[in-house]
Formats: structure tokens, sequence, C-alpha cells
């Protein structure tokens, strides 16, 4: 077998672009919500209450994942 | 806002919007929160290990990797509730006086709007098939209008629908009396 380099990628550059990712993901996904929810839902108080929800869940796990990503 | 979309008639009067069933959306947001627990599940499993594995020093060396997995984990299965929950609210049945409003979500990318006229409409069918159905009351509505057989609606999941049956059978001899029986002839 021919000597095959082996490619070594560091563990911050990987985090760095799986958190990349996902927040290009998160961001995507919260358009398409808020843009479905703005047009199409029928009460106002439940389309707030959503939201709230949303983000209150959402953004503390993508804080904390920027933050898991700047320790390591 | 969807009504405003919609654009009622002058005077049209909405009776009553229908979701489906609670017990749809209970099931499907409690198979999501299980699937975001999992990794939380594997970690207690991980900790409850003889330390002989060294499993637990693994996971103090690595806490930082643990915690950004776990999140990212976590965010997905909040993003899949949101959908699910997206889905079941925004998929429904506006009834008003002279018309049927079907909304479908299929999913984000597919949403059909469909109208039936009351006076337009033949024939409601309802079944109720299965144990957890009969026991919670939720089943299948299936309506023919007297326009070509594409524009028959059904929407299954639907509480009490019989009383949904027996509402809009109500609305639509109500419109036919203001019609004068003067039913419009079919496309």
């Amino acid at each position: 077998m021919a000597n095959i380099p082996s490619l070594s990628l560091p563990l911050d550059l990987i985090t760095n672009v799986i958190f990349l990712v996902a927040v290009i993901i998160y961001v995507i996904f919260t358009i398409v919500f808020y843009y479905h929810w703005q047009n199409y839902s029928v009460e106002k108080s439940a389309t707030i209450q959503t939201y709230l929800a949303y983000f209150v869940i959402t953004l503390p796990l993508l804080a904390l994942m920027g933050l898991s990503v700047l320790i390591i | 806002m969807l009504f405003e979309k919609i654009q009622l008639e002058p005077d049209e009067l909405v009776i009553k919007t229908v979701r489906k069933h609670w017990f749809v959306i209970t099931v499907e947001l409690l198979v999501i929160v299980l699937f975001g627990l999992m990794p939380v599940f594997g970690l207690m499993i991980a900790l409850a290990l003889p330390p002989e594995l060294l499993i637990i020093n693994f996971l103090e060396t690595q806490t930082p990797i643990i915690i950004f997995g776990l999140s990212a984990w976590l965010l997905m299965s909040a993003m899949a509730t949101a959908t699910a929950w997206t889905h079941y609210y925004l998929d429904l049945w506006v009834i008003t006086d002279r018309r049927i409003i079907v909304i479908d979500q299929v999913n984000y990318f597919s949403r059909k709007v469909s109208n039936f006229r009351l006076e337009r409409l033949q024939d409601i069918k309802v079944s109720i098939t299965g144990l957890i159905p009969t026991l919670l009351n939720y089943g299948t509505v299936r309506a023919q209008t007297a326009s070509a057989a594409e524009s028959n609606f059904e929407s299954r999941f639907l509480p009490d629908p019989r009383e949904l049956q027996a509402l809009i059978q109500t609305a639509m001899d109500e419109r036919l009396q203001k019609l004068g029986n003067n039913v419009p002839l079919a496309d």
C-alpha cells in the first residue's frame, strides 16, 4: 500500500466550522419560521407566545455553543 | 395575519376554526422531547458505569466538547419542536357562514388553501376508526362538493368530527335558506 498522507484537523477548527454552519442553518430556519407565523397565523397572542418560547429556548443554546467554541 | 389575506366577504362570520386533535401534537412533541433527551440519558448511563472504564475521566477532560455537542443536539430538537408546532397550529379549517376554508400546512414550503362554498357542498362524511380515536373522539372528515372530483376534501385527526359535521350541516342549511334555494350551477 502506498503511503497515504494523513490529514489532521485541529479540534477548534472543526468546532468553529460546525458552529458557523449551525448559525447559518439557525438564521435561515428562523427567517422561514418567522415568515410563516407572521403571514399565516390567525391569533396575534399565539404568534407572540410562540416567538417568545422559540427565542427563549434557542438563543441560550446557541450562546452556549458559542461559549464552548471559545473555550475549546 | 391570515384573515386579512383570505379577505372574508363583508358581513361574513367566522363560526369556528378547527385544528387537529391535541393527541396528534402531544405524540409528536413527546417523540421529539425523548429524542432531545437521548444524549442526557447517555451521559447518565456513562456516569453510572464503573470508574475503571475511565469514562468519568474522559467526561471531565472533554467537558466543553460535550457541552457543545449537547447544545447542538438540543438546538436541533428545539427547531424540530418549532416545526411540529407550526405545522399543527397553521393547519386548520375555518368554517364561516358562507364557506369552508381548508388550510393544509404540509411542510414549510408546501401549503394548500382550499375554499368551498357551503351551497356547493353535497355530502359530508365522518369516520372514526381505531381504539384511540374512538376513546379520544377524533377522526376523518370527508366532504364532497358539486364541483369536480379534485375539489373534494378530506382531513384526518379532527376533534369531535360528529359535532363538526352537524355544525357544517346547519351552516349549509342556513346558507341555502338564505339563498332561497337558488344554488348556482357547478363549474
